[in-house]
């Protein structure tokens, strides 16, 4: 089922040949197309003559290919409700060149973007710098298999569903936190019920709603009870860190804020407050198939992006998480790092006031403009000119989403049949409608957005950008329901390769995301969450996703490609779900 | 002597108390804070409660009066992102700005202030254009641009500066000190050297330089001796002044350079609407530039007797 | 008589109208004809720059947005791959970068032009009526004055974009009421010099209104300090505009302001074969400002009346 990076790289090349045979792009975006999935700017050329292209110059030092590793894009991760497989070192690194790697000493520098994050306290806070950060400092019961995408356990050794409403979980022995206490039921209890305790007011409560108990059976086996049957249970697993109850208690919650102790693969042995957090390896970690080669990671905070490209091409850098589109080249060309393209979960669109809640009797309203929106758009051409590549996604969900269903159409570039549908809904003369946009996640995305709005203008829909430059991403996205009608938007789904994390969320009528509304919708991915056997969610999910083609909600965009930059001694790929794991890594043989 | 400087304290609680009120109105138009406390999928009826609960339901004017009493105290709130105090995040950077800053004015006036009295001096020719050139060049080469131009060749290509980060002290420190002061000195060089020109400039016209001339002393003695003390005193009071300014170009420049000053946090704090670290950051920089401009003021009311009264 | 200043914010006033008095000599008449030279040479890049602007319709057969993704980044006509149809290539969407940095001119000159308007009219306001009045309106004003020179723009910014939204309106307002305590400062110092000289009280006793021969006496050298101030303030306001470009707050896309193509354009700065794409607007910025302050200093030296009698 899961597919080679040789085999995904060598299709994504055929894909590429193929556009720039069409003429649908021009020579130099295949030659950088080329560099990334051929193998070298020379054999770049090699395949250019082949296709009858110009001759092209070598671009001169052009590094070696660097090819993506990503799960298999068609591939529908199942729930497991039998035991899982007990973790193999598969589960936790992806092919890497070179067995054994050194674990001596050596030093892996990473850089952050923002300095003050929310607090080394893992259930207190929401945001992805958080969720890297807690992963290398602790653990969690379950873990993604990035070959499969499907969880599997962690420090839960095994579990099982033993009634609609009860998951039974037996759990690993012999394992320590930093401190030297000991990881037991008790501890998975206490932490559950932390988590969903109302006082304590956890950022990730949300996550947990449909838990209902905890209850300790053994010493390592617990029974975990949910309101309502829930299949994403294993997903929410391989999101949720466990911290030391004794110690935690004895300490309080400020102490924790400060101290991060874990049973992970690093502890944190020194924070420089705003340059750098100092990780060292774990010697005494549980679990020995796991390889940490480096002995010390930092973490060092850069807030502008050039300055960390700068760094990666000094080389005082080694992995940097993004790389700006245009600048791929460089890094590739530098002798001193390469860029990794990923597709990840993250979903990027544009949501329209559907409902009329933010601005009633918007344009949007009406769903022939909301499709004509979508006609007027050449999201194909963005995705293959102004990014490192794109997943189409024709009804918000990433083929990357289990319940993603493969047989709808994305909308087409048609701009006379977008005029003909505004015509119809009588905007033939077009309208001005403001299009809140701001910093974002997606690469490039001021000049696709700005192609966009040109697009968008080529029909008669003038959209004015409103940006919005401050303010937390959260307090953005939700504005209490005040976003103007257009208003761009990503999605991580919380790394739940669910239909559910995306669709619930950003299109349930209750969801304070949400500027949609339908009843049909609402009660097909209602009973969808509601139930465990797989074929009928697939279905479920398949009406509602028909729904969502038709009525176009959204300005549909694309599943993210993002592009991350690694130094060439250090051997590391990232990962589909946006979380990087860099205790993967290890030195270049 | 003493009276001027209570009547300086007086005027600069005022400044600091109108900042305090300017911030604080701001930080609040700027977002919801319970939009950035909660989880966004809080529902409506908790986030009322919440609000509730921490008061943010009460007048502007009573949230105020709170702030400012905790204000005065040193309290001001803990930040919302990471739940420390505010004012400890932002004395914890401090030391890092004010190295930033005042490195940036010592390069600053080094360049600047020969540049200034040669060019006041030999009026009209190259060097006058030169220094023209050099002044208008400060002025239209935004920071963030030079900076990352800098890190380049020195940074990148030739590998002589590390790149960015605060460094381990000493020489290391220094290393990495070089480039963000080169980079914030060149942002107030030229209105220094401005002003030292024609400091110079009117100084050398005054009756006491004809005099001094008159009495036959050498050409070097009339310039140092007499115009340039002169001169000093608005160049230190613009100093003083241009302190604003250089904090907001070390804003900048620290995020450029990746040094941890208090300029990156209230930069983050802001785009994070994190608001009482936003209003931590702005009063306390307030207060130091206050007391730089009295400080200023002092020294230019020892050096200059005509004001003393 | 030349007034000996005591306060040192004078100073500063005497910077933008500084009397000098100098020897007269073959070779200071020499400099002094180079000196003008400059200035005009400067006022002659700037008409011609400030004309491109304004005919930028007939310059350029293209418009600011037209353009395809798939003619993304062509190299300005002197590198390699580079065509006469782009003289000075496309950006990354694939607009003509000529046509964007000819209506930039537009955008950089009219927010200049307007936004020193701004702030020299609310500081020579305030800055009369401080001078005039004195007394507790004064010390509020200069209070004000205070505030506004410690208190971070940036935060004003933000503060005004946020509420108000991003617009090429709301960025002339933000840089205008940034900008206007320097003209406050020098203005109270004019007016108060000029109260208190002699012919205010002969005017007094002659029975001519105050306000009316105040204004009189001011207006021509007001016009000599708030050009002298606006010179050095326009190129100030240019450069402000790209700081707030920086920080996603300044003239909104698509409007092709120069300081928002060279931010854009920044990460290019790591390649030779991109670094055009920040170098022109960053070059069109120097060149703009440069001539300006060359018109600017030429402009001083006429206005001052010592400097003018020895040219």
């Amino acid at each position: 089922m899961a597919r080679t990076g040789r085999e995904l790289a060598d299709e994504n090349f055929a894909r590429w040949q193929w556009f720039y045979k069409k003429g649908m792009i021009d020579r130099r975006t295949f030659v950088k197309a080329a560099m990334l999935w051929a193998g070298g700017a020379s054999m770049a050329s090699s395949l250019l003559a082949a296709c009858g292209g110009d001759d092209d110059d070598d671009d001169g030092g052009g590094g070696g290919a660097s090819t993506s590793v990503s799960g298999p894009s068609g591939a529908q991760p199942t729930a497991t409700t039998g035991s899982g497989p007990a973790p193999t070192s598969a589960g936790a690194a992806p092919t890497s060149s070179g067995g054994g790697g050194a674990t001596t000493g050596g030093t892996l520098r990473v850089a952050l973007q923002q300095s003050e994050n929310q607090g080394m306290d893992p259930h207190m806070h929401n945001q992805r710098t958080g969720i890297i950060f807690f992963y290398h400092t602790h653990d969690n019961l379950g873990v993604r298999n990035m070959d499969t995408l499907m969880i599997e356990p962690w420090l839960a050794e095994s579990w099982e569903v033993v009634d609609p409403t009860t998951w039974n979980m037996k759990l690993r022995e012999g394992v320590q936190f930093h401190n030297g206490d000991e990881f037991t039921a008790e501890t998975v209890k206490w932490n559950w019920e932390r988590i969903t305790n109302p006082e304590q007011a956890s950022q990730q409560m949300g996550n947990h709603a449909q838990i209902a108990g905890v209850e300790v059976v053994g010493p390592y086996e617990v029974n975990v009870k949910t309101k309502v049957p829930y299949p994403i249970f294993t997903e929410r697993l391989q999101n949720f860190q466990m911290i030391p109850e004794k110690l935690a208690v004895a300490q309080g919650d400020d102490w924790l804020a400060e101290n991060p102790v874990g049973t992970g693969p690093y502890k944190m042995v020194e924070w420089k407050k705003g340059q750098e957090y100092v990780l060292e390896r774990n010697d005494n970690y549980w679990n020995e198939d796991v390889t940490i080669a480096y002995q010390h990671l930092i973490l060092r905070t850069i807030p502008e992006l050039s300055t960390q490209l700068a760094e990666l091409l000094a080389g005082n850098l080694d992995i940097i998480r993004v790389v700006p589109f245009d600048q791929m080249e460089v890094v590739s060309n530098s002798g001193v790092a390469m860029p990794y393209v990923q597709d990840i979960l993250r979903v990027q669109f544009v949501v329209l006031d559907a409902m009329g809640r933010g601005t009633p009797d918007n344009p949007f309203t009406d769903v022939r403009v909301r499709n004509a929106a979508n006609h007027a758009v050449d999201i194909q051409t963005y995705i293959d000119t102004l990014q490192a590549g794109g997943d189409r996604t024709p009804a918000l969900v990433n083929p990357k989403h289990f319940g993603f269903d493969a047989s709808i159409e994305p909308h087409e570039y048609d701009p006379e049949r977008a005029k003909a549908l505004l015509e119809e809904a009588g905007y033939g003369d077009g309208f001005d409608v403001k299009w809140k946009t701001g910093p974002s996640l997606m690469p490039n995305a001021t000049q696709v957005e700005q192609a966009m709005q040109r697009d968008l203008a080529a029909v008669g829909i003038n959209a004015e950008f409103d940006i919005v430059a401050d303010g937390s991403v959260s307090s953005q996205m939700t504005n209490e329901g005040k976003n103007p009608p257009m208003a761009s938007t990503s999605w991580g789904s919380y790394s739940v390769f669910d239909a559910d994390g995306i669709l619930w969320d950003m299109l349930h009528s209750t969801s304070i995301f949400s500027y949609y509304k339908n009843e049909e919708f609402d009660a097909a991915i209602d009973e969808a969450r509601g139930i465990i056997e797989e074929d009928a969610r697939i279905e479920l999910y398949s009406t509602a996703q028909k729904i969502i083609r038709e009525e176009a909600p959204m300005l549909f965009m694309w599943g993210l490609h993002t592009v991350w930059g690694v130094n060439n001694d250090v051997d590391w790929t990232p990962a589909p779900d946006e979380i990087d794991r860099y205790f993967w890594a290890s030195p270049k043989e | 002597m003493t009276a001027y400087i209570i009547n300086r304290l007086i005027q600069m609680v005022i400044v600091v108390f109108g900042i305090s009120v300017i911030v604080f109105v701001i930080t609040n138009m700027l977002g919801d804070p319970v939009g950035v406390l909660l989880p966004p999928e809080t529902p409506y009826e908790q986030r009322e409660i919440f609000r509730e609960q921490m008061g943010f339901n009460r007048p502007l004017i009573v949230q105020y009066g709170d702030f400012l009493t905790d204000a005065i105290r040193g309290d001001f709130g803990d930040s919302f992102r990471s739940g420390r105090p505010a004012s400890e995040l932002v004395l914890e950077r401090m030391p890092a700005t004010l190295t930033l800053t005042f490195a940036s004015i010592f390069l600053a006036t080094l360049i600047a202030v020969p540049m200034g009295i040669v060019s006041s001096y030999k009026r009209h020719s190259i060097w006058e254009n030169l220094a023209t050139l050099f002044v208008v060049t400060g002025q239209a080469m935004p920071i963030f641009w030079l900076g990352l131009l800098l890190i380049i060749v020195f940074g990148v290509n030739l590998k002589w500066l590390p790149v960015s980060g605060y460094g381990d002290g000493g020489i290391d420190r220094i290393k990495h000190l070089i480039m963000p002061a080169f980079v914030l000195g060149f942002f107030i060089a030229p209105v220094t050297e401005r002003l030292v020109r024609s400091g110079m400039l009117e100084a050398l016209g005054q009756d006491y330089v004809r005099t001094a001339r008159a009495k036959g002393l050498a050409e070097r003695v009339v310039l140092l001796r007499h115009a340039f003390r002169n001169t000093m005193i608005p160049v230190i009071t613009v100093l003083g002044l241009q302190f604003g300014q250089l904090l907001g170009g070390a804003v900048i420049t620290e995020a450029v350079f990746a040094w941890p000053g208090v300029g990156q946090l209230a930069i983050e704090s802001i785009r994070g609407a994190d608001f009482p670290v936003t209003q931590a950051a702005v009063v306390l920089l307030a207060v130091i530039i206050c007391f730089v401009n009295l400080g200023v003021d002092l020294v230019v009311g020892v050096l200059d007797p005509r004001i003393r009264r | 008589m030349a007034t000996v200043d005591t306060h040192p914010s004078e100073s500063i006033s005497k910077t933008f109208a500084p009397n000098r008095v100098r020897r007269r000599s073959m070779r200071s008449v020499m400099s002094a004809a180079w000196k003008l030279r400059m200035s005009v040479a400067g006022g002659i890049v700037l008409l011609v720059l400030s004309l491109m602007a304004i005919f930028a319709p007939i310059l350029t057969p293209y418009t600011t947005e037209e353009g395809s993704v798939r003619d993304r980044l062509i190299p300005p006509v002197w590198q390699e791959g580079g065509t006469w149809s782009h003289p000075l290539g496309t950006d990354g969407i694939g607009r003509d970068y000529a046509t964007r940095l000819l209506y930039g001119g537009r955008i950089a000159l009219s927010v200049g032009l307007l936004a020193t308007l701004v702030s020299a009219a609310i500081g020579i306001t305030l800055g009369m009526v401080a001078g005039y009045f004195g007394g507790w309106l004064d010390s509020i004003i200069s209070t004000l004055v205070n505030i506004m020179i410690t208190f971070p723009f940036i935060l004003l910014a933000l503060a005004v974009m946020a509420v108000l939204g991003t617009s090429f309106r709301n960025v002339v307002l933000v840089l205008g009421i940034g900008a206007w305590p320097i003209y406050t400062r020098v203005i109270k110092f004019e007016v108060e010099r000029i109260k208190s000289l002699e012919y205010m009280a002969a005017s007094k006793v002659i029975g001519v209104g105050i306000w009316r021969s105040m204004w009189r006496h001011i207006a021509p050298n007001l016009l000599n300090t708030v050009i002298v101030i606006g010179t050095v303030q326009v190129a100030r306001l240019i450069i402000s505009e790209a700081f707030l470009s920086y920080l996603g707050l300044g003239v909104p896309p698509p409007t092709p302001s120069w300081g928002f193509m060279l931010n854009e354009s920044i990460p290019f700065s790591f390649s030779w074969e991109d670094i055009w794409l920040p170098m022109l607007p960053g070059l069109a910025i120097f060149i703009t400002t440069l001539s300006i302050n060359f018109v600017g200093d030429g402009l001083r030296d006429l206005m001052d009346p010592r400097e003018r009698a020895s040219l």
